[in-house]
């Protein structure tokens, strides 16, 4: 169970750039956000299921900006949230053309004061193909790569999540699986583009 | 090599000579982007999960509401309306006449209050009882519950005026409002402010309070980054304006 623990703004920071406790942290975010932001989409024409799917995505975005140090901070959490949920949600209704008074009455309200978080913000088509590609690689690869990448495990301690011998079949699983799962993005073409684009 | 470059288990003479390749070498870099993209989507897609994991826990414990939406329809039709009467205004004096009668505060308190609805519950028991007699829309529990807490948190104040918003106790309510955002003067937090001072203002409003309604509302209004901004936008300002010469601001 993960409830119960209050965080500060730093501690929450602290505790998420620590990595330690995670989930407590994430449950924190849900006790102490979710209810005002949902709010906030569904009264900017959005629907229950809008505002949870927009605020997990914030969530997970706020998450990965703290995790790398893009911010440390510098505005309240609160603040931080509701610019990424705002941002996600206006890019959302433009691409659900929705009521173009009701887009543009939505943009106006924003002005130059406001924290601009739309540069780190993925595209969510790119995040959609990342889900496609992912899913295209089996569970064990997943699960390898997952706990050297995203738990950042060693060889040693993965062991025991694996049904591997040594270390040194786990390594060479994982050089594998990485190579595999860099072939598919090479194949996606959303991402060969993006690349392409890149070297140019 | 790129995977050991990648993994930062290369010596450092090696790294600086894998940059230098990844610098010159333009299959090197293709592959290199690559790479790097497929440790983001695993890095992605396994933090995704686990905030998926943990909000079905939440979930589990505190369901998705329905959450009031705003009158939007309504709202959309009064300001059409108002846009009419606008045009009427300046065209016919009977109609201005009209308008400048039917314009009160406890009117437009009536079509920009939007009842607030709970969505998640957090703090102790005594505050959780508070919470789920909300949830019940049991308003005099609610308030019943408050005066035995023995923690008054600001979202305690807050739901406390809230209740005494739903059975019309304008003043009681305003007060508690009132309550929330000296605790965060006090603290530096902002813990329930956005909320407290929007509806401190429809308070207000209610009872005929309108100078001091109006502050505030101005004060929302300006704000962008205000939870309430758009809420209190909405508000139509040809009606503001109404209150505000009839109180004399």
């Amino acid at each position: 169970m993960t409830k119960g623990k209050k965080y500060s703004d730093a501690e929450l920071i602290a505790a998420i750039g620590m990595g330690d406790d995670l989930n407590s942290a994430i449950y924190f975010i849900y006790e102490q956000y979710s209810g005002t932001i949902s709010s906030f989409i569904m009264a900017n024409s959005g629907t229950p299921q809008d505002a949870e799917d927009i605020f997990q995505e914030t969530v997970v975005t706020f998450i990965d900006l703290v995790k790398k140090e893009k911010f440390r901070g510098e505005a309240a959490v609160k603040t931080f949230l509701v610019a990424i949920a705002r941002n996600m949600w206006l890019n959302e209704l433009k691409k659900k053309e929705r009521s173009g008074v009701r887009e543009q009455v939505f943009e106006k309200s924003r002005d130059t004061s406001e924290i601009d978080v739309s540069h780190h913000i993925a595209d969510r088509e790119i995040k959609q193909q990342f889900r496609e590609v992912l899913n295209k690689l089996g569970e064990p690869c997943r699960k390898i790569l997952t706990l050297y990448y995203y738990e950042n495990l060693s060889m040693k301690d993965m062991l025991s999540h694996l049904p591997y011998e040594n270390e040194q079949v786990v390594r060479n699983k994982k050089y594998k699986c990485l190579q595999q799962l860099t072939g598919l993005f090479k194949q996606n073409p959303l991402f060969a583009r993006l690349v392409d684009q890149n070297l140019r | 090599m790129l995977v050991n470059y990648l993994d930062r288990t290369l010596e450092e003479s090696e790294m600086r000579e894998i940059e230098e390749l990844i610098n010159t070498d333009m299959e090197v870099r293709n592959q290199w982007q690559f790479m790097q993209l497929a440790v983001q989507a695993v890095e992605y897609a396994s933090l995704n999960d686990q905030v998926a994991a943990v909000k079905d826990q939440f979930r589990t414990i505190h369901p998705l509401e329905v959450i009031s939406e705003p009158r939007k329809g309504v709202r959309v039709m009064m300001r059409n309306v108002y846009k009419v009467a606008a045009c009427l205004l300046f065209l016919v004096i009977a109609a201005a006449g009209y308008k400048y009668i039917s314009t009160s505060a406890t009117q437009v308190y009536k079509e920009s209050f939007i009842p607030y609805t709970l969505g998640t519950s957090r703090g102790s028991n005594a505050i959780n009882e508070i919470e789920q007699a909300y949830r019940n829309k049991n308003w005099k529990q609610v308030l019943t519950a408050f005066d035995n807490a023995t923690q008054k948190d600001n979202k305690a104040l807050f739901l406390a005026g809230m209740a005494n918003m739903q059975l019309q106790q304008y003043a009681a309510a305003g007060k508690l409002f009132q309550q929330v955002l000296v605790h965060n003067a006090q603290a530096g937090d902002d813990y329930f402010q956005d909320e407290a001072q929007y509806y401190l203002a429809m308070s207000y409003l209610a009872n005929n309070q309108t100078k001091e309604a109006l502050t505030i509302l101005q004060q929302i209004r300006t704000n962008k980054n205000h939870l309430y901004n758009r809420q209190a936008s909405q508000i139509s300002s040809a009606d503001l304006r109404i209150l505000a010469f009839k109180s004399g601001k």
